[in-house]
């Protein structure tokens, strides 16, 4: 399987006069990560938005499954580990930072894309910038909104308690 | 949504106002538009807070509550113990250097954070696994000595360990000086602490090299076992920063089912053990990437880049690591006892006694080859160490990692496989004996007849056997003694070592497999099944039964699994009137029922725990399990471009055969195939060991005419890579191991370097490696223009290198010299608007060849050297690829007719005479992909002449063996 990959990422790297480039290979293992055969990425920055995508649903998947598992929701079958990506601590926060993620992306998916390349995907800003074919000045105003807007939405979402586990 | 971005311009335009412009604008929003005031202000609020959802991603435990602003203090005290120091602190809660006051030493606290500590559940958890964790008692485990309480929170009180960790010497590349005896010695020693931890239950779950010290004393401790669950935090001290999107944990070292969140057990810290010892091995971890997301993908789909690790790792430890590093928890080694009796052998250590019988069927690790090997190997320097050593022990480095392939080359006249057009059709024409030994062949000789022949591996002795007159399909006894065959229809059996040939049985078709108890079957007819018969003679039963009703019409290659009770073969059934290959079926001698292996599947043959089979050219292994008699994980592909023929009637069978020691032989199917061939001065073919068919680019024999570095191109990774031959016996290992075209080699005088040019990210460069190959290439002149460098010469006197500079570009190439050392100062030697390349320095100095097209047409020109100004005509009507020879009193050159032209050369300093070209013979050399690849080379003497000649008649080809194909996973 990996063979076939890496034969392609090869023919790539042929046409590109034997330039490597690591993150073409990376990338290309996302394809198998996303499992869209015939997808076409339209270019570089479709492909990042989409692993993106693909990170963040992971991570969410795991911080919601370690917050049944906590609450005593169902036996919990799996022995959750602390080298996992999302530890129980982070769980909620997780959790909750993908919901009001998902109010906001409701009301301004730009703003979403940009949240979800930035914290999910780990792209630079200049990378979300080339995703979304913004400029960089864009991404950084977006982004500080955004910032505001989850805080806030996070603050008045909570227990007033406080979230401390 | 224009409410929204009313909001959103609005946050714009204030956020970054000075406080009172920014009170103004509020205050006239306020009466404008209450709501939107309201809402641009909560925005405002909390991007003044500075809160960032980064923290989120890095730390656990923090909500986006303000921080605490009373920290608490350090305690002075916990139980009998006095604080003495903060060793370190993070998610992890603290940690204290104390002082036992009763036992009088110094102990590590660790005090659990305020999260764990205020939950039951975790506590309780926590001290559970510290009580499992106390009775630990092992010297490679930082021990633990027991729980305190320290002001309601639960403290740990641990063994200080204050020596570096393999993380901090890995970082400081102290891992890479150190010899390889050592690195296996942390390694086992890490294995034996695991072994001991997971027979008590206890996983680590975050084994990685920041958890594990090495004391000064050469001692392992691995620390923080078990405890990272309980505390609520792996990976902190984890070198790498944090920034949005990084998640908490470097992810580096997780498994593939951590990744996913699946169940985890014991396999998960022999994975991580994995990328430990490939860390120490190589200096860099085997699942790389900038952020958690590509280590992540790199977890779950990419492989570690093997090349990387340093060039003396043994075999049987690369072996380890693939097996520790598989995906698929199933199929990775199951026990960490395992992993320390493969480190034990590479360390030439008698097996523990406490080490539990190996139950497992596979045998990941090559077997001892028999002692033969070792003798074999003794042409590289050697020492066989006795008939029990194990061949890792004293080998010298340069030889353990690189797959050794040899080519059993037919002499003159012999033409493999049978006239006859039955046997012609059969594929198997050779058979390896189990023991590695031999290779019994079927070849025709010159008059026409056909003869079994045998091969000797380590002594390239090749006699024919008598009485096997038109044999064919030769197979093996499991004692290597005897070689059965079917000949004239009959089934037959001789002695390898000569002898009469005796009958079987008078009736048989196909191919046929030998087993322990002296059973051997075979296909009696063209549309029957598998039969049995005593080796001995006699009557011939039914093993299999064909299934009419399904259409089977036939039972064929049959081959034994090692106990020799179950076979495989091959099932031919019809559909639609066409023969319909149905694949490989499992049977047994006792008739249980076939069960179906590999579809679509002509030949399969069980060695070393897998199932060797052809799909489409490329020789593939399946691991299999022999107990539960299935297979495990998937197949990979071992050898590409085998030669399948279509044997009509049967569908394709592979030409492979292998041992049970791991030599594996096949023909090569290489569509652009050429082979170093000898010839003398007249042309005629020397009989000498060959090389295996191979896309050959460069030739190069050193100047003792011993070995010769050749470039040759790999189909599997689309790159070139140079390979060291020893003439004598053919014998080849691979030299260059990168992802880069390497070609285009040049031995030093001393024949103790090779010159080469690689191309790396599109620029072409000189390098120097060290034949003894334990460095990595030394970079000689890095290419700024882009047009490239190519190494064509180094002077006898070691004074001098020359290359071909700017052949890149069209007619731009030039000939540069340079001084051989690390900072060479190039200067040009022919810089003019023609081509010029080819060069060669004459062995005694003084003058220099060359072809350049200066007349329009290649010619080969001779100067002086270094000064130039005697410039004068060697070749005539055109000619190229000159080479010196005979001490430099004659030159030899290609013609454009591919004729090898000699040209004498007399005379010293100014008054040297240049004769005429005499032809030679003609060279039936492929054509070379560079200009400045030269087809053939020259012995010293002037005698031998190595072509990189085509390969075209197939009954000729050669047969590829390869040694140690399980290293090739």
């Amino acid at each position: 399987m990996y063979e076939e990959l890496r034969r392609l990422a090869h023919h790539r790297l042929r046409r590109e006069h034997g330039t490597l480039n690591t993150t073409a290979l990376v990338h290309d293992a996302y394809l198998k990560l996303i499992d869209v055969r015939q997808a076409r990425f339209r270019d570089r920055g479709h492909f990042l938005s989409m692993a993106s995508r693909v990170m963040r649903r992971l991570l969410v998947d795991q911080a919601r499954a370690r917050c049944a598992a906590k609450r005593g929701s169902g036996e919990p079958r799996v022995e959750f580990d602390e080298g996992l990506l999302v530890s129980e601590p982070q769980a909620e926060a997780l959790a909750d930072l993908d919901e009001a993620l998902t109010r906001l992306e409701a009301i301004d998916p730009r703003q979403g894309e940009i949240v979800e390349q930035r914290y999910f995907g780990g792209l630079t800003l200049e990378e979300t910038a080339e995703a979304l074919g913004v400029s960089l000045a864009t991404v950084k105003r977006e982004l500080r909104f955004a910032h505001a807007w989850l805080a806030a939405d996070l603050r008045t979402s909570s227990p007033e308690d406080g979230r401390s586990t | 949504m224009k409410r929204w971005s009313e909001l959103k311009e609005a946050f714009w335009g204030i956020v970054d106002l000075d406080p009172a412009e920014q009170a103004r604008q509020l205050a006239a929003l306020a009466s404008a538009d209450p709501e939107l005031h309201r809402e641009v202000e909560v925005l405002l609020a909390a991007d003044a807070r500075g809160e960032s959802l980064q923290q989120i991603f890095e730390a656990p435990g923090m909500s986006l509550a303000p921080p605490a602003l009373d920290a608490p203090a350090r305690p002075n005290r916990i139980g009998q113990y006095d604080i003495i120091d903060v060793l370190g602190a993070g998610g992890m809660g603290e940690v204290y250097r104390a002082y036992d006051s009763r036992l009088h030493r110094e102990v590590a606290i660790k005090v659990l954070p305020e999260a764990v500590a205020r939950d039951p559940d975790r506590r309780a958890r926590f001290e559970r696994e510290a009580r499992i964790l106390a009775s630990l008692n092992h010297p490679h485990i930082a021990q633990v000595y027991g729980l305190e309480d320290a002001g309601g929170t639960p403290a740990l009180v641990m063994e200080l360990v204050e020596s570096q960790t393999l993380a901090q010497q890995i970082a400081d590349a102290a891992a890479a000086t150190l010899p390889l005896t050592a690195i296996l010695t942390v390694a086992r020693q890490i294995a034996d602490g695991l072994d001991a931890a997971h027979e008590k239950g206890i996983i680590h779950r975050d084994l990685k090299p920041s958890n594990i010290a090495l004391t000064s004393g050469g001692q392992v401790k691995i620390l923080d076992f078990g405890i990272a669950k309980s505390l609520g935090h792996a990976g902190a001290g984890d070198a790498a920063g944090t920034h949005p999107g990084m998640i908490l944990g470097t992810p580096a070292y997780m498994s593939p089912e951590q990744a996913r969140g699946l169940a985890i057990d014991k396999r998960t810290d022999i994975w991580a053990f994995g990328c430990v010892l490939y860390e120490l091995l190589s200096g860099r971890r085997p699942f790389g990437g900038a952020t958690a997301s590509d280590n992540l993908a790199a977890v779950l789909e990419r492989d570690p880049d093997w090349t990387c690790l340093r060039p003396d790792t043994p075999p049987a430890i690369r072996s380890l690591l693939r097996h520790c590093l598989d995906k698929d928890p199933k199929r990775r080694l199951r026990d960490i006892a395992d992993a320390r009796l493969a480190i034990d052998e590479a360390l030439n250590q008698p097996v523990s006694d406490t080490v539990r019988p190996a139950t497992a069927s596979i045998d990941p690790t090559p077997r001892r080859p028999s002692a033969w090997l070792l003798l074999a190997l003794a042409g590289f320097g050697i020492a066989a160490a006795g008939g029990a050593a194990i061949w890792f022990a004293r080998v010298s480095p340069s030889t353990t990692n690189r797959t050794v392939v040899a080519s059993v080359v037919l002499p003159g006249g012999l033409h493999l496989g049978g006239v006859d057009p039955q046997a012609r059709a059969a594929e198997l024409k050779f058979a390896v004996s189990p023991d590695g030994r031999r290779l019994a062949i079927v070849a025709t000789d010159d008059s026409g007849r056909v003869k079994l022949w045998l091969r000797d591996l380590d002594s390239s002795a090749f006699r024919p056997l008598p009485d096997t007159d038109e044999a064919s399909f030769p197979f093996w006894s499991p004692d290597s003694e005897h070689i059965g065959f079917i000949a004239a229809g009959k089934l037959k059996r001789i002695r390898a070592a000569g002898g009469e040939s005796m009958t079987v049985s008078a009736t048989a078709f196909r191919t046929s497999a030998w087993s322990r108890e002296g059973v051997i079957l075979f296909t009696p007819a063209a549309s029957s099944a598998l039969y049995r018969v005593p080796a001995s003679g006699g009557n011939a039963t039914p093993v299999t039964t064909l299934d009419k009703a399904g259409g089977e019409i036939h039972h064929s290659y049959p081959s034994f699994l090692p106990d020799h009770r179950h076979f495989l073969y091959f099932s031919i059934g019809t559909r639609n009137g066409a023969n319909d290959p149905r694949g490989i079926f499992l049977g047994s001698l006792d008739g249980a029922a076939p069960v179906l292996l590999l579809p679509g599947v002509t030949y399969a043959r069980f060695a070393n725990g897998r199932l060797l089979f052809l799909r489409n050219g490329t020789l593939m292994a399946q691991p299999f399990d022999t107990e539960r008699l299935e297979a495990v994980g998937a197949p990979y592909a071992v050898v590409e471009q085998v030669k399948e023929t279509n044997t009509g009637a049967t569908g394709v069978t592979g030409a492979f055969s292998v041992s049970d020691s791991g030599v594996l032989a096949y023909q090569s199917a290489s569509a652009i195939a050429s082979q170093l061939v000898w010839f003398d001065r007249t042309g005629r073919q020397i009989a000498a060991a060959g090389t295996p068919p191979a896309d050959y680019g460069d030739v190069a024999l050193s100047a003792d005419g011993t070995r010769l570095v050749v470039s040759v191109a790999n189909p599997a990774f689309s790159n070139q890579d140079l390979w060291l031959y020893d003439v004598q016996s053919g014998r080849g290992e691979r030299f260059t191991f990168d992802a880069a075209d390497e070609f285009a080699p040049v031995w030093s005088p001393d024949g103790a370097r090779v010159l080469f040019s690689a191309m790396r990210n599109g620029s072409v460069d000189l390098y120097v490696k060290e034949v003894s190959g334990l460095s990595n290439p030394r970079p000689l002149a890095v290419d700024t223009l882009g047009l490239g460098r190519f190494a064509a010469d180094w002077s006898r006197d070691d004074r001098f290198i020359m290359y071909i500079g700017g052949g890149r570009a069209i007619a731009r190439s030039d000939l540069w010299v340079a001084s051989p050392t690390s900072d060479p100062q190039a200067r040009a030697l022919l810089d003019s608007p023609f081509l010029e390349t080819q060069g060669r320095f004459a062995p005694a100095g003084g003058w220099f060849i060359y072809t350049s097209n200066e007349t329009g047409k290649f010619e080969v020109y001779i100067d002086r050297f270094p000064q130039r100004g005697a410039k004068r005509l060697v070749s005539a009507g055109g000619g190229g690829w000159g080479r010196w020879t005979r001490g430099g009193r004659e030159i030899l050159y290609l013609a454009p007719n591919n004729q090898l032209m000699a040209v004498e050369v007399q005379g010293v300093g100014d008054r040297l005479d240049v004769g005429q070209p005499r032809p030679l013979f003609t060279l039936r050399a492929r054509a070379t992909a560079r200009l400045d690849a030269y087809p053939y080379d020259i012995s010293a003497d002037g005698q031998r002449v190595v072509v990189n000649a085509l390969v075209d008649d197939p009954t000729s080809a050669s047969i590829t063996v390869m040694f140690d194909w399980t290293a090739r996973e």
